[in-house]
């Protein structure tokens, strides 16, 4: 199995998912652990950083959808930061930067909870 | 002393002899000795059985897709569909629409397998059920996906493209949900495009920013352009280097090799993908289908 981690930190009531290595079938049930521990903490100001990670496939893709209404409902988001251009390229032709705020860095992101 | 061992080798047969009488009138009961084979034996059988019930669903599978290419005046056209496992789920199909008009349709179901397998089924209704309604690409997309949001779980979705050949109007009308653009070769302005119109893949969202994001496109065609649509599983064939495909490469190769029928095409690409990956496995499913205007 690929090599795939999640590390958190917060800065106050938003919360940085740094997500590193491969995100597929048999990894994602991790990130939707982390998702899961922060609904149920009751943080809904989510940033989601992909600076290290490799590999997306559409299974890693479908776990943030699978969160994203839950979340907004709650009048929080996620939002997600420093992609690698390779991985950039399959959210944009999926379409997602329509959905979702896609920015180059974790700061730029946190302003847009502002 | 022969006395003596005559009496020990009666005693022995006695009991030996008994014993075997004993064994007899129990009668073993054959479904008692189940409980004596190991573990390992039934876990080998259950994997048989479940390897026969996914060659029937390849089987049942196969039949959904297209066994033959549409045959019109003008046009040749080729396909490929290569899954990764017994099942998967790219899908692929051809609709006559009459009057020299005919619709193509090329989608990549999100994730592989069992459940791919019956999403790519659900696609399939969906699709056929849409297609005699309207010409238009747009339509038939937007009527999809509101289709496939309302029917199937959150996170799971399916990128796709729907076109329209008319061979009278000599026009290609199409739409793209969220899929890999479309690789055009127009022979008359000697280039190669990849054309990417807006739009967001199906089941992403319930069907307001759907609809008002999707483009429709339209291009005019001419002898000798060709066509080529492809699922992912194509362009990101790794090889062992975890380097992939890509689509400049496969560009590359249509555009450098013009003057190929659709099939030589296709062949031709497929070839380059087995040099390519060279012993690595195929990780997802793998469709082309190229139309060349004769």
């Amino acid at each position: 199995m690929e090599m795939f981690e999640v590390g958190r930190s917060d800065d106050g009531d938003i919360s940085i998912l740094y997500i590193k290595g491969y995100l597929d079938a048999h990894t994602a049930p991790k990130l939707e652990q982390e998702l899961q521990n922060l609904i149920d903490e009751g943080k809904y100001k989510i940033i989601v950083n992909f600076n290290e990670l490799s590999y997306i496939s559409s299974a890693g893709l479908g776990v943030f959808m699978g969160f994203i209404e839950t979340i907004r409902e709650k009048e929080g988001d996620i939002k997600l930061s420093s992609m690698n251009p390779k991985i950039f390229r399959v959210f944009d032709l999926l379409g997602f930067p329509t959905l979702y705020d896609i920015l180059d860095t974790d700061e730029e992101a946190k302003k847009k909870f502002a | 002393f022969i006395m003596w061992n005559g009496i020990i080798i009666f005693a022995v047969l006695a009991v030996l002899i008994g014993i075997a009488v004993t064994a007899w009138n129990k009668k073993i009961d054959p479904n008692q000795l189940k409980q004596f084979v190991p573990p390992y034996i039934h876990r080998m059988k259950e994997r048989e059985r479940i390897k026969k019930e996914l060659e029937i669903a390849r089987k049942v599978q196969l039949s959904f897709l297209p066994n033959e290419v549409p045959r019109y005046p003008g046009i040749e056209v080729s396909t490929v569909c290569i899954p990764a496992n017994e099942v998967g789920g790219d899908y692929f199909d051809f609709i006559d629409l009459g009057d020299d008009k005919f619709g193509v349709v090329i989608g990549d179901v999100s994730g592989k397998g069992i459940p791919a397998a019956f999403h790519m089924t659900l696609t399939k209704g969906f699709l056929k059920a849409q297609v005699k309604e309207s010409y238009s690409p747009r339509d038939v997309l937007v009527k999809m996906n509101e289709l496939f949001y309302e029917n199937v779980r959150r996170g799971n979705f399916i990128s796709m493209i729907y076109g329209v050949f008319d061979l009278k109007d000599q026009s290609f009308t199409f739409s793209r949900a969220g899929h890999n653009p479309v690789i055009i070769r127009s022979d008359q302005k000697q280039k190669i495009e990849q054309l990417c119109p807006k739009g967001i893949a199906l089941g992403l969202e319930k069907g307001a920013v759907f609809g008002r994001f999707i483009e429709e496109m339209q291009i005019k065609i001419s002898k000798n352009d060709m066509f080529v649509l492809y699922t992912d599983g194509v362009s990101e064939a790794m090889n062992d280097d975890k380097i992939e495909f890509g689509e400049d490469r496969l560009e590359n190769i249509v555009k450098a090799n013009s003057y190929l029928s659709a099939k030589e095409m296709i062949e031709l690409i497929q070839q380059k993908i087995r040099d390519f990956v060279g012993n690595t496995a195929q990780h997802d499913d793998m469709t082309m289908i190229i139309v060349k205007i004769l």
